[in-house]
């Protein structure tokens, strides 16, 4: 026996209870005529993967029909079986996609709205509707006197506190002349 | 045909002689059919330790042939079959058992006492041990999977220490410290179980 076999080493712990378990499993016999079921399967196997391409071989023969019915006079085939094929056909499919999401991204970009609208500016409504038509709203008054602007809207010079200390007088603001003009 | 055609078809394709062909092919036919009827049995019983499901474990066996098929021109680098061949069938078993969530044959403690060997027990022995079995292997479910995994490869007499590294690509201190582990483990949890009762 091998001695770095598992079962007779020292320095293994020795084997729990259960473990005849597992070696019960393992010393089961396979069923009779495996070999020859396995031998009829896979010749099975073998020729049906010879017949029928997978998708990817499917794929590729149409790209062989589609290029020799162009450029047949070069003869050029792809064969699945080359090394250089799937490298090739995995980058055409990430160009595709990545061009395909840099399209939608641009097409994106190209629509984009402001992040606020503008409002347009206020124009009067063509046909009168709900404008003022620049008309300045004055309110209905009798025409009664008016009170005229003073003439000098100067305001009042503070007076100075007087030099004995005494508080003076609070000063009472100019009243402003009123002279009767008539409101038109 | 003019230079540029010549050029292509030799760069596409690479000449070799009808006879040369044949003749390999034959000859790796024979080995691979050699490797069937020699290893079909052991790489079925490592199926039956982990899916313990006799249709499964055969299917298993066949989809790694099936794999060895495909890449058979490498078979003349290969320098042990079994190992590499376990390692094939391994990979394929724990695929399906990721893959489809089936319950193991042997859980149903019924088929498990179909599959004991029956010689010198009574009806009653046999149903007890086929308990006792089936409870031993809902333990081996619930240890972590490195140390299930070491455990049930190490239940393969023909296989040592060194060759289940190499199946499952570890070292081999790691197999036997994982293998330590597992065997605590399975004690803790069989004793557990059986204070309990």
């Amino acid at each position: 026996m091998n001695p770095q076999n598992l079962h007779s080493s020292t320095s293994v712990p020795r084997s729990y209870a259960g473990e005849e378990t597992l070696r019960f499993l393992a010393r089961l016999p396979a069923p009779d005529g495996l070999a020859d079921r396995l031998h009829a399967a896979l010749r099975e196997g073998e020729l049906s993967a010879g017949e029928e391409p997978g998708r990817f071989g499917r794929f590729v023969a149409r790209l062989n029909f589609q290029i020799e019915s162009r450029i047949g006079a070069l003869r050029l085939k792809f064969d699945p079986e080359k090394p250089w094929v799937r490298p090739l056909a995995a980058a055409a499919i990430v160009l595709v996609v990545v061009g395909g999401g840099w399209g939608v991204y641009a097409a994106g970009r190209m629509g984009q709205r402001p992040a606020a609208a503008a409002m347009p500016a206020h124009m009067p409504a063509a046909s009168g509707g709900f404008s003022s038509a620049g008309a300045v709203r004055t309110p209905v008054t009798l025409s009664s006197p008016a009170a005229a602007q003073p003439e000098s809207a100067q305001p009042n010079p503070v007076k100075k506190p007087a030099a004995n200390g005494k508080p003076s007088a609070p000063a009472v603001p100019a009243k402003p002349s009123l002279s009767l003009v008539p409101v038109q | 045909m003019c230079a540029s055609q010549a050029i292509v078809a030799g760069w596409m394709e690479i000449p070799t002689s009808a006879v040369d062909e044949s003749s390999r092919r034959r000859a790796e036919d024979g080995a691979f059919a050699g490797l069937v009827e020699q290893y079909s049995a052991t790489l079925y019983r490592v199926a039956y330790s982990v899916l313990r499901n006799a249709a499964d474990a055969e299917d298993a066996v066949q989809e790694a042939f099936l794999r060895v098929l495909r890449h058979r021109q490498t078979l003349s680098e290969i320098r042990d079959h079994r190992v590499w061949l376990v390692r094939i069938v391994w990979n394929v078993v724990l695929d399906r058992k990721r893959r489809q969530k089936t319950r193991p044959e042997t859980d149903d403690v019924d088929e498990l006492a179909r599959v004991l060997p029956a010689a010198g027990l009574t009806a009653e022995q046999r149903a007890a041990a086929a308990q006792y079995h089936a409870h031993v292997l809902a333990c081996v479910e619930q240890l972590p999977a490195k140390e299930r995994q070491v455990l049930q490869l190490s239940a393969f007499e023909e296989l040592t220490s060194v060759e289940i590294a190499e199946v499952l690509g570890i070292s081999e201190s790691s197999v036997r410290s994982r293998l330590f582990r597992a065997r605590n483990l399975m004690a803790g949890l069989l004793g557990h179980t059986r204070s309990l009762r």
